[in-house]
């Protein structure tokens, strides 16, 4: 054999022994979410019902559309689904924008020096190490309108004349819910801020203080600026999970009151009305919605990057 | 333009005094640099009068204002930093103009101003380039040029050339130089290298432990260091320390007796100086001749160093202390051979015990 063959024969060993170390992962991928997903996929064109889930058969794109009696039946015609769609898109737009402003100021509060700073840091993680199951039924107890702790303070203060019904009022229960998503994640946001302030070099600030610029402008010229790669990826990674919403919302409200986002709405044809077919099809074009934003997202934000480092 | 001055100026960072005291003037347009081994508070100095930090005592003036309580932006100044301090997100031309669009200057201005500055920096081709695309070099002359293009009353410089190459950094030397030239600005400088202090400077300030050691221009103190610090730290090679016994004075000169043996009078006003008092002669190694006749030093010459237009011989004397003396090429004696040295009296240095030293001529 010549050396060729031998640094080929090394090539080939390589490659094989990459392939190993992958096939763990590759198989547990396709196995809890390939698997799912294209069973989900494939559920949403049959008519599966839960009780039964070996009788089904094909029924084509009828879940998503279908022209039944001259009237238009099937997910896309169903004025609940969408209002679902909007509902979602909607929490997760101010959610998420509330998460970044609060999580900005927070994140520069950090950043400054002052006492016990280490542990003001690992304290207001809290709300982001509690699983969201426990916080939402704390803040469920917490809005309750009978013996809720939020309803007697503000009655104390004189703020409220009657007990509000945080949870039960339509115009009330969305905020509820965006309000508590908001406590949750905060934490989380400002910490991916946190890091990156604390990457930023320390001369410019110094820099701009003689130069006489302020502090305002500086935060808006220089700051933002250079934080923005660790601030997209924290509200992508933050809107995925609110588009994705259902712990917080299921056990909050339930859905009802106006709240049911599309993950909810899914779960409530699938389980509730045990109509896999419908529920897959629901939970298919919940998984469309969420590839298309986030990809325009990563592609609108990458063209951007791109138009900067041009010019 | 403005000068600067210090009154009895005072910091100190929780408990720990890095700036003793200082008491300094410095005159409208003058290139002043401070100079001192690292943690002498040179840079801490600099900040004070920069305001980015804040005295704990004293007052800072700047063109005879008192400016001790005034903030960074109203002392009239601009500062380049050791790291450049560039915003990495921001060409070179908005680097420069950043600092100019806060002072409601019109556009056509500011674009006037950047576009001088830029021609005289020779940072013409580069407006367009984000930093990270630039040398070390040209890095330091847009940082330079961000301060230029405010037009401050006083220039203050922190070690800007610390982080380029040897060449580069004469290179850079001579720019700055220049640029004081044709400027007539304050500059104050901060630097660890007595070769920039001396080549740059009208005035030297050599800082040690938070004091001023010594202040004047570079050639006083070459030629009179008031103490041993300042002589051994000023020179570009350290100055040969001797220890030796005072003998007796004789007018205007005190004879001193050398290790190995010899005497010589060295022609310095010696008030004070007791016979049997032990004192140090101090000798810079440009100064050490060749003996023609009797040496007054003599040893085994332990290394020559060849460095092509001279040599640097190190001599081991009777006493086991190291001379070194320069020496024109092709003079030295050989390793291992003995060297004799002569010393011209009138270039020795005598200090008292305490490192205070005798005056000179």
């Amino acid at each position: 054999m010549t050396r060729h063959d031998d640094a080929l024969g090394l090539a080939r060993i390589r490659i094989r022994a990459a392939w190993m170390f992958l096939a763990p992962t590759l198989i547990v991928l396709a196995a809890v979410a390939g698997w799912p997903l294209l069973r989900t996929i494939w559920f949403s064109f049959t008519d599966a019902e839960l009780g039964n889930l070996s009788g089904y058969r094909f029924i084509g794109f009828a879940n998503y559309l279908e022209r039944y009696e001259g009237e238009w039946l099937g997910l896309l015609a169903d004025p609940a689904w969408w209002g679902a769609v909007r509902r979602t898109i909607w929490f997760a737009l101010v959610s998420v924008s509330l998460e970044a402003v609060l999580g900005m100021i927070v994140a520069l509060a950090l950043n400054a020096r002052f006492p016990l700073r280490g542990l003001v840091r690992a304290a207001i993680l809290i709300p982001w190490a509690i699983p969201t199951i426990v916080s939402a039924r704390m803040w469920a107890w917490m809005l309750n309108d009978q013996f809720g702790v939020i309803n007697h303070a503000l009655l104390a203060l004189g703020l409220i004349d009657a007990p509000v019904a945080w949870l039960a009022d339509p115009d009330l229960a969305l905020w509820a819910v965006v309000i508590v998503d908001v406590w949750k994640t905060t934490p989380f946001v400002a910490l991916l801020i946190l890091a990156a302030l604390q990457m930023l070099p320390g001369d410019c600030y110094e820099a701009a203080r003689v130069d006489g610029i302020h502090p305002v402008r500086v935060f808006f010229r220089v700051t933002l600026p250079l934080i923005r790669p660790a601030l997209v990826v924290a509200l992508i990674f933050r809107a995925l999970d609110a588009l994705r919403v259902f712990d917080l919302v299921y056990v909050l409200t339930s859905g009802s009151a106006g709240t049911m986002s599309m993950s909810v709405y899914a779960r409530q044809q699938l389980v509730d009305f045990q109509d896999v077919g419908y529920g897959s099809a629901a939970s298919t074009l919940l998984f469309l919605v969420i590839a298309l934003l986030t990809l325009s997202v990563v592609v609108l934000g990458r063209l951007r990057l791109d138009g900067e480092a041009g010019r | 333009m403005a000068g600067v001055s210090l009154r009895r100026v005072r910091k100190s960072f929780d408990g720990q005094t890095v700036i003793r005291d200082i008491d300094l003037d410095i005159a409208d347009g003058e290139f002043c640099v401070f100079v001192g081994p690292s943690g002498c508070g040179k840079s801490t100095l600099l900040r004070l009068v920069a305001g980015l930090e804040t005295v704990s005592g004293g007052a800072v003036l700047i063109g005879g204002e008192d400016v001790t309580a005034a903030p960074p932006r109203a002392r009239g100044i601009a500062m380049v930093f050791q790291s450049y301090a560039l915003y990495p997100h921001m060409t070179v031309r908005e680097n420069i103009a950043f600092g100019l669009e806060t002072r409601r200057a019109r556009k056509a201005e500011i674009a006037a101003r950047v576009e001088a500055v830029a021609k005289r920096l020779e940072l013409e081709g580069l407006l367009e380039r984000l930093p990270k695309q630039l040398s070390g070099g040209q890095r330091q002359r847009v940082a330079i040029g961000r301060a230029i293009v405010r037009e401050p009353r006083v220039f203050l410089f922190d070690e800007p050339l610390s982080n380029l190459d040897a060449s580069l950094r004469v290179q850079m030397r001579i720019e700055i130089a220049r640029l004081h030239q044709s400027l007539r600005t304050t500059m104050i400088y901060v630097t660890h290298d007595q070769v920039e202090a001396m080549t740059l400077a009208d005035k030297i300030v050599v800082l040690n432990a938070g004091r001023v050691e010594q202040a004047g221009a570079p050639t006083e103190l070459y030629r009179h260091p008031r103490n041993l610090f300042v002589a051994g730290f000023i020179g570009s090679r350290r100055m040969n320390f001797l220890p030796v016994r005072a003998e007796g004075m004789r007018d205007g000169a005190v004879e001193v007796l050398l290790p190995g043996g010899g005497r010589l009078a060295v022609p310095v006003a010696g008030e004070g100086a007791r016979a049997g008092e032990a004192l140090t002669l101090g000798i810079r190694p440009e100064h050490l001749r060749l003996a023609g006749g009797a040496p007054d030093l003599a040893g085994p010459v332990e290394v020559v160093e060849e460095l092509g237009d001279e040599q640097l011989a190190y001599l081991r004397l009777p006493d086991g202390g190291l001379v070194t003396a320069r020496l024109e090429s092709g003079t030295a004696p050989r390793e291992g051979e003995t060297g004799a040295l002569e010393l011209p009296p009138a270039e020795c240095h005598l200090f008292r015990a305490d490192g205070s030293a005798f005056g000179r001529p």
